[in-house]
């Protein structure tokens, strides 16, 4: 059983939420017409806020499906998934699955991939700050002692494996005008977000290099994380993907496996 | 003891000011910042909060407590609230007289509860869980009203008063909130500073407000920090500043389309000038009686 104030909140975020009045008369000392008018200050702070936020986390998508288009997809996205937290940082993780079902998006089959690459940028940004290993160290430790280690990958590293071209649709829509004309939205592609220090770096990597920082991530020795990586894809280029990682800032510790 | 915010005014911080800030000389001389935007891990939103935070004194203002909420704070907020405080040692923590989540649901807004004894005792409650966490008292604002409870008990600065009593906690005070109620749900702005114990006033808010219409053609006005202060609320900021005889730590509020620095700098030194007045003209009027 409710007490009276739990009931009264109930009420109201039911009517906020929902579009409906039902009950607030009872709770607020105001006629039907005036009434009407006061909630929608608050219902309209609650859409506004949560939609702008909504939309600063994914403005390519934004961008992609026009502004009205986005409110409408962003207020059914809020009604079915509203914030659990008042830290706004963690709101939207769900929206790029929302936007994979959400039958008026259905056309645009690599809305929900450029979705998840934006989702993996916010990520990636507000991650734990870490200082990265240089190059240098792969020298210092030889080929055999690395390849007998274990790499830790930096905390704000983020894997994005498409089926259709997100990062470069995205890329597209990084000035003012986009042209993708050039672009082939149905080729997969595969990118490494990583923000060493205070800039976020995006790297174009391909199938073999997401198996081998997986494997690396699952705690595999690297030896080990490479052959898995050479068995599936023979072609793979380790001296260049080795290279690639250390000057982005990928790992920020190694050790041997026992420590 | 972190040290006090100063007598003089202060603006909300904007990473977008960063710069000015820290360069030039100007009418702020302390900051404040919603703890909610500093609650991811790390990256340039902490590198910004660490170089103001050496730079000048910090109050922390939630907007996430929900002191009104009937199912309580969320302890996962409260943590991570008290590792940003521990981290950061802002001189004031603040929070606000209203409820946004219910049954975990964060609604994102402030809303308003009715002043009744039930309201009181459940504020006090949630209020002591936080001051006790963060083992310090906290500042609690009065809110922008659009609505007027049926059955309220207490008028809202009887409820600030029996809550402060209460709980040992202090008033964050926004008069261009008190100015936006009084119109919306009917009181006497001038009336309700004589019934407010203005002792318990630590931090005073001011911003901007705009004007609708509701359907009987009255006013309704929106606290959408959105523009300058208006002449309406300078005056019961003055008349404030006269009766508490010292101009409180002010802040200028301006979240929406928020200006360049140098009018954040200008609505500054209009707040240290209108206070300066104030207490100018107390003296003046104290030494003729």
């Amino acid at each position: 059983m409710n007490t009276p104030l739990a009931d009264s909140q109930e009420k109201m975020a039911h009517a906020l939420l929902n579009h409906s009045n039902e009950g607030l008369g009872e709770i607020f000392a105001h006629d039907e017409a005036e009434l009407q008018a006061r909630i929608a200050v608050y219902r309209n702070n609650v859409f506004f806020s949560l939609s702008n936020a909504i939309s600063d986390l994914y403005p390519v998508i934004n961008q992609l499906v026009g502004e009205e288009f986005f409110l409408a997809l962003a207020k059914r996205y809020i009604r079915e998934n509203p914030p659990a937290s008042a830290a706004m940082v963690f709101f939207g993780a769900e929206f790029p699955e929302f936007v994979s079902q959400d039958k008026a998006c259905l056309s645009l089959p690599y809305l929900a991939d450029v979705a998840r690459f934006e989702l993996a940028k916010q990520h990636c940004y507000h991650a734990q700050d870490a200082k990265p290993l240089s190059l240098q160290i792969m020298h210092e430790l030889g080929a055999e002692k690395l390849m007998a280690s274990v790499l830790k990958l930096h905390p704000s590293l983020r894997l994005v494996d498409s089926k259709t071209a997100s990062r470069s649709i995205w890329q597209a829509h990084q000035i003012e005008k986009p042209n993708f004309s050039e672009i082939d939205v149905a080729t997969a592609e595969q990118s490494i977000l990583v923000r060493p220090e205070f800039d976020l770096l995006i790297c174009r990597a391909d199938a073999a290099l997401l198996l081998l920082i997986t494997e690396i991530e699952k705690g595999a020795i690297l030896a080990e994380a490479i052959d898995m990586t050479l068995e599936k894809y023979p072609g793979f280029d380790l001296a260049s993907a080795m290279a690639m990682g250390f000057s982005n800032g990928f790992f920020t510790d190694i050790h041997s496996p026992q420590e | 003891m972190t040290i006090e915010l100063p007598n003089s005014a202060g603006i909300g911080f904007k990473p977008k000011h960063l710069a000015d800030l820290l360069l030039q000389k100007s009418e702020v001389s302390w900051l404040e910042v919603h703890p909610e935007n500093y609650m991811g891990d790390g990256g340039l939103p902490h590198q910004d909060l660490l170089a103001v935070s050496e730079a000048f004194p910090l109050s922390m203002h939630g907007v996430g407590m929900s002191l009104g909420s009937a199912d309580g704070v969320n302890d996962e907020h409260l943590e991570r609230l008290a590792k940003l405080v521990d981290a950061y040692q802002p001189a004031r923590v603040s929070e606000h007289l209203a409820w946004s989540h219910w049954n975990q649901v964060f609604l994102n807004d402030l809303l308003p509860m009715p002043y009744t004894r039930e309201s009181l005792n459940l504020v006090a409650e949630n209020l002591g869980r936080v001051q006790d966490r963060l083992k310090r008292t906290i500042l609690v604002e009065n809110p922008s009203l659009y609505l007027s409870f049926r059955g309220d008990e207490f008028s809202e600065a009887e409820f600030l008063n029996e809550l402060c009593k209460t709980t040992g906690c202090g008033l964050l005070f926004d008069v261009n909130n008190l100015y936006v109620s009084a119109n919306n749900t009917g009181f006497d702005a001038q009336q309700y500073l004589k019934e407010l114990n203005i002792k318990n006033i630590a931090e005073v808010h001011l911003a901007g407000h705009s004007i609708e219409s509701l359907p009987n053609e009255s006013k309704l006005l929106i606290d959408d920090h959105g523009s300058p202060v208006r002449q309406e609320v300078w005056s019961l900021y003055q008349s404030l500043v006269f009766n508490l005889g010292e101009m409180p730590p002010t802040l200028i509020e301006w979240d929406t389309d928020t200006p360049d620095f140098e009018q954040m700098d200008l609505e500054a030194g209009l707040a240290n000038q209108y206070a300066a007045n104030a207490l100018s003209n107390k003296i003046l009027k104290e030494s003729a009686a």
